[in-house]
């Protein structure tokens, strides 16, 4: 949150917010370094994805001036 | 005959190529954010206004009804399946709904949801049809007394019924209604308790506020809690039986109309709405003993209520300006911000709107019976996706949701605040449908007391004893002595000696 209107665009900071949230709560749940590896694998999918897709849904379509 | 003009043209419009889509995808919508636990009905049309404030309102409406009722039913799926109510309205649908599908009738229970909830529906939109018109008529000799105790009323009576405290639920209407006064007054615009901060101005705006409320403090909630992947039953045929319906016809029906009752009661939501209507149909049964052990007939009468109770919410939306429930509130919000103005002179207004209402409900209900048949096998593969991943998108969503309305961060900072707040306040028993009425409400309440004073020179008389203020205020008085031990022991003494002396002199005669 402390980055959203500071300059960093809104995409990333997403990104960035939900790629730490995810690989966080993974790990806790997660043993061994292959399921750790795993768990920054979706950290980072998701992250990129979902932040892309809410990026240009938003702009594109709601025509939402992001941050 | 004048009203079935409208609701044909209403329908005709509606039923076209375009629309149905819309529903279609918003319906959707609903049922998926519905079967999500942790994500509630009014968080889902709080999001879906701000992603539809650029669209016509009536289609925009048409999402949000759409998301509205999908959502209600949705939740029954996870009730069912994973014994936790998608949103609170379902928790009675778990008693039931769940032992059945560890019995192996998970697809014959959601049969019976989806059964009930298009019964429950479609009778509410029945009565959303029939009195919504007639309450708008009684509505327009409401003058500024009497609209200024409907909020108190609306308020205090949301308090009572939400949670189990009454006198918690009291101090979050009257929270709300404090927070309502926040920015500029509606008359005069002179700042209130804005502190010289320029933001404030124009108060907290309603759907931050309840993106925060219920949205970012459930996700604080959901995460608060213990993990735990969710075990999906197997899933037999999921066509309702005509036989469990035509049996079980009496009790959707006084499901119905207790649902479309509690609907009506300002603030007091769907949750209710299914309580009540499984305790009567438990209190009415045959099979009383099967009650919570997988009763086909308490399931139908949970899923009915609910159901009924969506269209009775939005009477009082539409007639009063008074949402009878949270999810409502949000809607009476977006038609707001679309240009419609709820309250009596709609039916005067915009008299079509009320139809169009009527007509999006039952297409919505079409949309839940056509996803309830055919794609629930799908849907359960969202309850797959583990909580890590879905909540934080929906965090990213509740800040481009409260940010998207007005475009400014101060609406972002509101719902984290709140957000905060929201999860502080339930830890603690505090439930927040009577704090987003008193919202809601606060604006009614304070520009009908100031025009009332206008109009009465001052004198507070006319609020006491015009006939309509007595009733409410009446009501109002005793619901608060009836929490207290020592009065309601008295009141109920003296009640059941006036039953007591009328039924002697009955005899005599």
């Amino acid at each position: 949150m402390g980055t959203v209107g500071r300059g960093i665009p809104f995409w990333a900071g997403a990104a960035a917010f939900l790629f730490v949230y995810i690989l966080l709560f993974e790990l806790a749940e997660r043993r061994g370094k292959r399921a750790h590896a795993r768990a920054a694998l979706l950290a980072a999918a998701v992250g990129i994805g979902a932040s892309a897709v809410i990026t240009f849904v938003f702009q594109e379509f709601f025509l939402v001036r992001l941050p | 005959m004048e009203g079935l003009v409208s609701l044909a043209q209403s329908l005709g419009s509606f039923f076209q190529p375009w629309p149905i889509l819309l529903m279609l995808g918003a319906t959707l919508i609903g049922i998926l954010v519905g079967a999500i636990p942790g994500l509630s009905a009014t968080l889902g049309i709080a999001l879906l206004t701000t992603l539809t404030i650029k669209m016509p309102p009536n289609e925009a409406i048409l999402v949000l009804v759409s998301a509205y009722i999908g959502a209600i039913y949705g939740g029954s799926r996870t009730a069912i399946l994973l014994n936790i109510p998608g949103t609170a309205a379902n928790a009675a649908a778990c008693l039931d709904g769940y032992a059945l599908a560890r019995q192996g009738q998970a697809g014959r229970a959601m049969g019976i949801a989806t059964a009930g909830s298009v019964a429950g529906s479609l009778f509410g939109i029945l009565c959303l049809a029939l009195f919504t018109p007639v309450l708008g008529e009684v509505a327009l000799s409401f003058g500024a007394f009497e609209f200024f105790w409907l909020a108190v009323f609306g308020v205090m009576m949301s308090g009572q019924v939400t949670g189990e405290d009454a006198l918690k639920g009291w101090i979050m209407g009257f929270v709300g209604l404090f927070v309502a006064q926040i920015g500029q007054d509606g008359i005069h615009a002179h700042n209130r308790f804005t502190f010289g901060i320029a933001d404030l101005g124009g108060g907290f705006s309603l759907i931050p506020v309840l993106v925060g409320v219920f949205g970012f403090a459930e996700i604080l909630t959901v995460m608060k809690a213990k993990a735990s992947r969710p075990h999906v039953q197997t899933v037999d045929s999921v066509l309702p039986r005509i036989g469990d319906v035509l049996r079980y016809w009496k009790t959707m029906l006084r499901s119905g109309v207790i649902g479309v009752y509690v609907g009506i009661l300002p603030g007091v939501g769907e949750d209710m709405a299914a309580w009540s209507s499984y305790a009567a149909a438990r209190r009415a049964s045959k099979e009383r003993e099967k009650f919570g052990k997988g009763s086909v007939e308490g399931l139908m009468a949970a899923e009915t209520g609910d159901n009924a109770s969506i269209p009775g919410a939005i009477i009082p939306a539409l007639a009063l300006g008074i949402p009878g429930s949270a999810p409502a509130a949000v809607l009476l919000a977006a038609m707001i911000i679309h240009g419609v103005r709820p309250g009596p002179l709609l039916m005067v207004e915009q008299p079509q709107f009320v139809y169009d209402v009527v007509a999006m409900c039952l297409m919505a209900t079409i949309g839940i019976l056509f996803f309830g048949l055919f794609l629930i096998r799908p849907l359960l593969l969202v309850l797959r996706i583990p909580r890590n991943v879905i909540m934080p998108i929906i965090f990213v969503l509740c800040v481009v949701g409260a940010y998207a309305i007005a475009q400014r961060l101060f609406d972002v900072w509101t719902m984290l605040g709140f957000g905060i707040a929201g999860f502080l306040l339930r830890q603690f028993g505090y439930h927040m449908a009577p704090f987003v009425l008193g919202l809601v409400l606060g604006d009614i309440l304070d520009k009908s007391l100031r025009r009332g004073l206008v109009l009465s020179d001052g004198s507070l008389e006319p609020f006491f004893t015009r006939p309509i203020c007595l009733v409410l205020w009446l009501i109002i008085a005793l619901s608060v002595l009836m929490q207290i031990p020592p009065t309601r022991a008295a009141i109920r003494s003296g009640a059941g000696a006036l039953v007591r002396a009328v039924g002697l002199r009955g005899r005599k005669r």
